[in-house]
């Protein structure tokens, strides 16, 4: 009977494991009964009162995230995996599942007073949206193909409805079909890039496809191109990105702002999570195949074009826009080009500065998006023009924008600077380690450019606010308390980072994998064996 | 603790200045007189106290980056600080009656702009440097660009284009020294005394000093990317010019001792011929085209072009006559250049323009106004008692030392300094009155005083300029430019037995000077 004592240790481990299995999709449980208590109750609600649902969707997203962060310790001790390893709980996906929630929650808290939405029965929209983060959650977590392009799917149904949601103006109406069009195109390919590698690799896990990734094959690169159009439509990179102002412009605001962050979010963190092997990152339990010389680079020669364009093409094109959502949906296509430019490096900081970097734009575009909001319902445009003379409307909701747009520049201080100096020294890094140095100077050199570039259509709303004084065409934008708290909290806490951003840098190590934070004190004055090369006029030889 | 002090009263200045703007215009200006007057104390303790040795004030801020809150004054910080806070009192007591239009506003920009000044004299955390040098753009930027002249919008966004332009250059090289200080595996620093250290090939430094110094020369300017300053100049309200010539563009300066220089060294040797090629053209394009300019805020800020090349210039002969002229000149620059846009204001305020053709005679109208301008006009040219004459005089020294021929380049640029100051007064001040200027009064006391602080300083520093020169003594400066050519045991025998060139002979009194403070620095180790 000494043998049975392992059977019976093996047994409440596995009883042990399944529990930890529940507890882990906990949060996602609570998401779904958030979706359908939203369209069981608001059967029962009269149109005029369709927005009070919104407590049930915003009370789902807050009991989901504080279980998430319950959840946290437990996956940073080791990951967990769900249902024959479809799913993986680890840092990275929970990191992302409550980047999620969190700007879900403040998209829905704009969708309450959102005058584009407003008059309309909003039981559906919660659920779509609540829907949509819960796909992205997954998309973040899935191992196995069949799930990811699930999941895919889903969070494209939902944004494309969303899009659509006003459904009696004509832009909505258009940017939802473009949408459709789009998507359609982009997931199709990124089906046949599926089937194809399963045909490759027999196994529909992404651990046994980042087996194949170290055979060189030409075939692999070739589905590797085919997918990328499935992330770089959700990133909405070049040359997947025409949706992206259409929709942008026509999608409600809320909606939009959702699509900027969360829908993009989803996009990099699909594509992180199914890169991390090939471009020799350990993120967590994933195996680290060497990918072949040759076809390494070739891999990182097309994302650095792709990046190239993407920010190139983002921000020159938003030099001529004078639609704000417009502007910012070319800024946003630049973002995701810096990001990019990032994964080039394909090194542990790169992973950490893309997380870190999406903290800092979700902060600015969520910020951004509501103002733009905010002045719509004031003003009734979405023009530039309506930026005109803001700060004597409201000093407070001018200075707020001008510290968000600031922080989309890069420039200090601010979140927006740190995330770009992160992902600089990654690419420095893998540059003085590389032999093909300059492959990677050249980028960040090209990113930097982008970033005057990015100057100017941004100073310019600046300019409109700080320099002019308010048109008399338009009516005077009042903002309530609320909305200018929001903003300036947003801006404090872009502020915030740069002051202090070592919570941040601490959390995005933990999600990209590596367990312990290097905290190397500098050794300020200890190191003086060798002499200051500098010496004084007088002690010259 | 007295750094830190320096610029938190700045920044709870500001804040009051906010908090007075909704009581009265009255008040906003007294609040940031006050303040600036503090802050002046501040500095002249600094001044003094850094004379026992440096001071310092750090605070852990990211210890695991290596991020410090690192302040530091030596001799050369203490200067700058003085000039900073000097022009700051300065800038509030001229913008006393210009500046109407959302007063509260404006002063709080003056005040920050002041405190992104001081963080970039007083860092040696490169992090923290290149944080307050990025801070100085947005106070700026809405100084010139809301309370600028005609063509503001313009002026600001070309400043705001030209110098963020250049910083991405100083952060490329910022950011490849920390990551390859990084690599050396004794965890992260932004120590720019740490970061001097990493030992790095001829052409890594020759990359990060190009870098560097590009970030540098658009904000000295130096001769190829001068194009935004005259813009910039113009158009800014009298306060921003004043801090722009008097203090901004010295930061481009101060970069370069503290940060291209040491961090490349050698770099900084092999650039030594080129930069002096530049400053040379930049001395003589700035002049030359100062002299033809109708416009009088335009003739002065061509002619900070060509005085900047002196400064330039000095530093980078690498020798110590050289090196003290140049931080001669950047002050006496910022006083006297600063004491021509205060005046320009001054004018532009009552006349309405600025176009020097159709002034003329007002000498008549306002003897005081016409006095601070001759002796404003004549500190520019480098007349003997005033400091520019000890800052230029130094200065050609050290180019004679390197090679005589580009000492009698520089010498002769003094020329070209006489007709266009002489130029700028004669036009205003001489001559038959083109219009009647009834209404063309003489200076408020408040203008008195602001220029009297300025005229008080050059004639100190003209008569006195141990002033300048020995405070960057005091602490043994491992700062100092090392790109010497001539080793200093020669300097110093030459100048004992006084047998240097004919020019440096007829100015041997500036050179027992130097001689005295080689033995100081020497008897300070």
């Amino acid at each position: 009977m000494i043998s049975g004592a392992p059977v019976t240790l093996s047994l409440e481990a596995s009883v042990l494991e399944t529990l930890r299995g529940f507890y882990a999709l906990w949060p996602y449980l609570i998401l779904v009964a958030g979706i359908l208590l939203v369209l069981v109750v608001d059967w029962f609600q009269s149109s005029a009162k369709s927005q009070r649902v919104s407590w049930i969707a915003l009370l789902a997203c807050l009991g989901s995230a504080v279980s998430l962060t319950k959840l946290w310790p437990t996956v940073l001790d080791r990951p967990v995996l769900l249902g024959w390893n479809a799913l993986v709980f680890d840092p990275f996906s929970v990191f992302f599942s409550l980047f999620f929630l969190v700007a879900t929650f403040i998209v829905i808290t704009t969708s309450r007073t959102s005058k584009e939405l407003a008059g309309r029965r909003m039981g559906e929209y919660y659920a779509l949206l609540l829907t949509a983060t819960l796909s992205a959650a997954f998309l973040a977590a899935s191992q196995n193909l069949v799930l990811l392009y699930l999941s895919f799917e889903t969070l494209s149904l939902s944004s494309y409805v969303l899009a659509g949601y006003a459904k009696d103006r004509r832009e909505g109406v258009e940017s939802s079909l473009k949408y459709v069009l789009f998507g359609a195109v982009a997931s199709g390919i990124m089906l046949y890039g599926l089937s194809l590698l399963y045909g490759m690799v027999g196994s529909l896990e992404l651990r046994d496809v980042a087996k194949m990734a170290s055979q060189p094959s030409l075939s692999f690169l070739l589905v590797m191109v085919l997918l990328m159009a499935g992330f770089a439509f959700k990133m909405s990179a070049v040359p997947f990105h025409f949706w992206a102002p259409d929709v942008y412009q026509g999608a409600p605001t809320p909606v939009t702002a959702y699509l900027s962050v969360v829908s993009k979010a989803a996009g990099f963190a699909v594509f992180l999570r199914f890169a991390a092997p090939m471009l020799g990152v350990p993120l967590f339990s994933q195996a680290v195949e060497e990918m072949p010389k040759e076809l390494l680079f070739a891999f990182l020669s097309l994302l650095w074009i792709l990046a190239t364009l993407t920010m190139t093409f983002g921000n020159l094109v938003a030099l001529r826009q004078t639609d704000i959502k417009r502007l910012l949906a070319y800024s946003s296509i630049a973002h995701a080009g810096y990001m990019l430019a990032a994964i080039v490096a394909h090194n542990q900081a790169a992973y950490e500065a893309v997380v870190f970097y999406f903290v800092a734009y979700a902060i600015a575009n969520l910020g951004l998006f509501f103002a733009a909001q905010v002045i719509h319902a004031d003003k009734g445009t979405f023009d530039i023009a309506g930026f005109r003379g803001l700060v004597h409307d409201s000093p407070v909701l001018a200075a707020s924008i001008a510290v968000l747009l600031w922080s989309l520049i890069g420039l200090p201080p601010s979140a927006g600077f740190m995330g770009k100096f992160f992902l600089f020294v990654a690419l420095v890094k893998q540059g003085i380690a590389s032999s093909i140095a300059s492959f990677y100077y050249v980028l960040v050199l090209i990113a930097l450019a982008n970033s005057v570039i990015s100057l100017y259509y941004y100073i310019g709303i600046i300019r409109q606010m700080a320099f002019y004084e308010p048109s008399t065409m338009l009516p005077v934008c009042r903002p309530t308390f609320t909305a200018r708290f929001g903003l300036a909290t947003a801006a404090a806490l872009i502020v915030a980072i740069q002051l202090y951003w070592q919570p941040l840098t601490d959390l995005s190590r933990a999600a990209t994998g590596s367990k312990t934070p290097v905290r190397a004190v500098a050794s300020y004055g200890l190191v003086n064996s060798t002499p200051p090369r500098n010496l004084a006029v007088g002690d010259q030889q | 603790m007295i750094l830190a002090l320096l610029i938190i009263v700045l920044l709870v200045g500001a804040v009051l200045c906010a908090l007075a703007d909704r009581v009265d215009r009255r008040v906003v200006r007294w609040t940031a007189l006050i303040i600036t007057s503090v802050d002046l104390a501040l500095a002249i303790g600094v001044a003094t106290l850094v004379s026992q040795g440096p001071i310092v004030f750090r605070l852990p801020w990211l210890p695991s980056w290596g991020a410090s809150l690192h302040f530091e004054a030596d001799g050369l910080a203490a200067l700058m600080i003085l000039l900073t806070t000097v022009l700051g009192v300065v800038a509030v007591l001229i913008s006393w009656e210009e500046i109407e239009r959302r007063s509260g506003a404006f002063h709080v920009w003056l005040l920050l702009l002041q405190v992104g000044i001081l963080v970039v004299f007083l860092a040696r955390d490169a992090l923290l440097f290149y944080l307050g040098w990025e801070l100085m753009l947005i106070p700026l930027f809405f100084i010139i660009g809301i309370w600028g002249h005609e063509d503001k919008q313009r002026a600001a966004f070309k400043f705001l284009l030209f110098t963020f332009g250049g910083s991405i250059f100083m952060l490329l090289a910022l950011l490849y020294v920390y990551v390859r200080h990084l690599n050396l595996g004794m965890g992260g620093t932004f120590e720019i005394e740490e970061l001097a250290k990493t030992p790095l090939s001829a052409s890594e430094q020759w990359w990060v000093f190009l870098g560097l110094f590009i970030g540098f020369a658009v904000k000295i300017p130096l001769f190829p990317v001068h194009t935004w300053l005259p813009d910039a100049h113009t158009q800014a309200p009298t306060a921003g010019s004043l801090i722009l010539a008097g203090v901004l563009l010295k930061t481009g300066v101060y970069g370069l001792i503290r940060l291209a220089i040491p961090l490349a060294p050698q770099a900084a040797e092999a650039f030594a011929p080129l930069i002096i090629a530049l400053s040379l053209i930049g001395i003589y394009y700035g002049a030359v085209v100062a002299f033809a300019q109708r416009d009088f805020k335009r003739l002065v800020a061509y002619s900070s072009i060509s005085h900047l090349g002196f400064v330039v210039l000095g530093l980078f002969v690498g020798n110590a006559a050289g090196y003290q002229g140049a931080v001669l000149q950047m002050v006496n620059h910022g006083l006297a250049t600063g004491g021509l846009f205060l005046l320009a204001g001054i004018i532009q305020h009552r006349a309405h323009t600025r176009n020097l053709e159709v002034f003329g005679g007002l000498w008549k109208y306002a003897p005081a106004m016409g006095a601070f301008l001759l002796f404003f006009a004549f500190a520019s040219l480098g007349i003997p008692g005033t400091g520019n004459f000890i800052g230029e005089l130094y200065v050609i020294a050290g180019t004679f030392q390197l090679h005589h021929t580009l000492g009698a380049l520089a010498a002769l640029a003094v020329l070209f300094a006489a007709a266009y100051s002489l130029k700028l007064f004669l036009s205003t001040m001489h001559g038959p009155t083109a219009r009647p200027w009834r209404a063309f009064k003489d200076l408020h006391i408040h203008e008195s005083v602001a220029l009297g602080i300025l005229c008080v300083g050059l004639i100190a520093v003209g008569l006195y300029p141990k002033l300048v020169t020995q405070p960057l003594y005091f602490p043994p400066d491992r700062l100092v430019p090392t790109t010497g050519r001539v080793p200093e045991r020669v300097i110093r025998a030459e100048a004992a037995r006084g047998s240097l060139s004919s020019v440096s002979r007829m100015r041997s009194k500036s050179f027992s000077l130097d001689h005295e403070v080689v033995l100081v620095s020497e008897a300070s180790k």
